[in-house]
């Protein structure tokens, strides 16, 4: 089965960005995985419940209409098991929200550190 | 007084000293000033003789200072610093002095010798600094001496607009500026004069900060170095390369090759080759005419790890270019070695070469020579008219400046061509 993952983020340079590591990432590990995308909290919230439940997320933290751990929080409502990576510029900001999260991830996306993240949060390698 | 307070040789105050005097003093005026190589007089007389003349020199310097602090700050460099002069550029007063004083031949142990050096200064007058930053200013200048020949003196008197603390503002800006796009590229187009056509452009980022207003690269770059954010700029640099590849596509300008420029430390990354390689991959870059610009007076002479590095970057389809061709310190020897195609040559030799026959012989003589070792020659700097027509005796070669085309959004460079 292939892994789920969502992107929420406002930045389109972002999402393509993430969309073609993780492209290249599926073509290095032979996992076939499928992308979906929103780009505000709202969006989010709806994906989550229109959608079977999500293996990971990549979840911008500052969203026009809200902040990432309102999504964070919803998703781990719905189901536990859902891996959770925040995209933040300032990850010392978060310090009160890492609960919510099982990991950071920093930007500007670094392509290296982008993938070894990646990887880690879907518990491969 | 603590150790790190005072100058063992000479019994000068240290940098730590200089810091504390400057802080929170405004105006402040700082003097560096570097001898030059006083150890070339070991070999004659003997092996601590460098230290002895040190030892003279600021015993006669001494005499010339009224109420100034002076710091040795490095082997052979030493610092003066002034609270609140008068006016701007009392301390190039003194070091009309100081250079004076050195033109007379040293009588050191029977010996005459002469003694060179460089003087730096900067001023508080120009812009509120930080101290560190005031002396780095200085030294700046100095450094600006040393290359103009000896005994010169040059003051900094640029006024960048930027502090210290903006800087410390602009660096944690950064990584926002490349997201949203507050840093941007504009595109200088190349025009060729064989075949008559704009062929090629050179892109360049710029950063319109939201509080700053318009921030000059040769500020934020070297904040981009220091921060780590240069890469994910690079990165950002090519995947709007990619998308200007599609626009020009799309008017059926397939050849027109795209220069960006690419800092040695980038270059030089471990990770720079995986990083390209995606990208060139992921966005569709394959192929396609784009060059890696490096600034001449960051090549290293002799490096066989970067000589490697630039055969495995022309290796996945880039030329390269030496940028400011003739203003480095690098060797002839480079350009037989490393795997360059183009030599941008720097303005300085472009500007004014319809009056100025020094100029139009060295360019010539570049010409001479980038034609014997098979390079492509792209002139910068063309302004006027007058210039133009001296540069049009060379036919082949690509020219970039003000007259043919000032640096413009994608969409404004589409049109012209």
């Amino acid at each position: 089965m292939a892994k789920t993952i969502l992107i929420v983020d406002d930045v389109g340079f972002n999402i393509e960005f993430e969309t073609k590591l993780i492209e290249n990432i599926i073509k290095e590990t032979g996992i076939p995985m499928k992308v979906d995308e929103a780009h505000t909290v709202e969006e989010a919230l709806k994906m989550i419940d229109s959608n079977e439940v999500y293996d990971a997320m990549i979840i911008d933290m500052n969203l026009p209409d809200g902040s990432g751990v309102e999504i964070a929080k919803y998703a781990r409502q719905k189901d536990a098991k859902t891996r959770l990576a925040a995209l933040t510029i300032y990850p010392n900001e978060y310090e009160q929200e890492r609960s919510y999260f099982d990991l950071f991830m920093k930007k500007p996306i670094m392509i290296g550190p982008f993938k070894q993240n990646f990887l880690r949060l879907l518990q491969i390698g | 007084m603590e150790t790190d307070e005072v100058d063992a040789l000479t019994g000068l105050a240290t940098y730590n000293v200089l810091i504390e005097y400057l802080e929170d003093s405004v105006p402040a005026e700082v003097l560096y000033i570097e001898i030059d190589e006083p150890a070339r007089f070991n070999d004659a007389f003997g092996y601590d003789t460098d230290k002895r003349i040190l030892l003279y020199f600021c015993e006669n310097l001494s005499t010339l200072l009224d109420d100034e602090l002076f710091v040795r700050i490095g082997t052979y460099s030493f610092v003066i610093a002034k609270k609140n002069p008068s006016k701007p550029g009392e301390l190039k007063l003194l070091a009309d002095k100081i250079i004076n004083q050195l033109r007379e031949p040293m009588n050191f142990e029977g010996n005459l010798l002469y003694m060179t050096a460089a003087i730096g200064i900067a001023s508080s007058f120009y812009g509120f600094y930080s101290a560190a930053t005031l002396v780095r200013q200085a030294e700046h200048a100095m450094k600006k001496a040393k290359r103009e020949g000896t005994n010169r003196i040059v003051l900094c008197q640029e006024n960048r607009g930027f502090s210290f603390e903006h800087e410390l503002k602009l660096l944690r800006d950064i990584p926002r500026a490349i997201e949203n796009g507050e840093i941007y590229f504009v595109y200088q187009g190349q025009y060729n004069y064989a075949q008559k056509a704009f062929t090629g452009a050179e892109m360049l980022a710029r950063w319109e900060h939201p509080v700053l207003g318009n921030v000059p690269p040769d500020i934020f770059i070297p904040l981009a170095e220091k921060s780590g954010m240069i890469t994910p700029l690079m990165n950002k640099t090519l995947i709007e390369v990619s998308k200007m590849y599609k626009k020009l596509e799309e008017k059926g300008f397939d050849d027109f090759s795209i220069a960006l420029n690419l800092s040695f430390q980038v270059l030089m990354e471990e990770s720079f080759l995986d990083n390209v390689t995606f990208l060139l991959d992921a966005y569709g870059l394959q192929g396609k005419p784009l060059t890696f610009e490096i600034m001449e007076d960051t090549i290293p002479d002799h490096l066989e790890s970067f000589t490697t590095r630039l055969d495995e970057v022309k290796a996945l389809g880039f030329s390269l270019a030496v940028d400011d061709y003739g203003t480095g310190h690098t060797s002839l020897t480079y350009l037989l070695h490393f795997p360059i195609d183009y030599l941008k040559i720097d303005r300085s030799f472009v500007h004014n070469i319809h009056q100025n026959r020094r100029n139009f012989l060295l360019f010539k003589s570049i010409i001479d020579m980038a034609d014997a070792l098979d390079l492509k020659i792209i002139a910068e700097g063309v302004e006027t008219r007058e210039d133009d027509a001296i540069l049009q005796q060379f036919e082949d070669i690509t020219v970039q400046g003000y007259l043919y085309c000032k640096p413009l959004r994608a969409e404004a460079l589409l049109k012209r061509l």
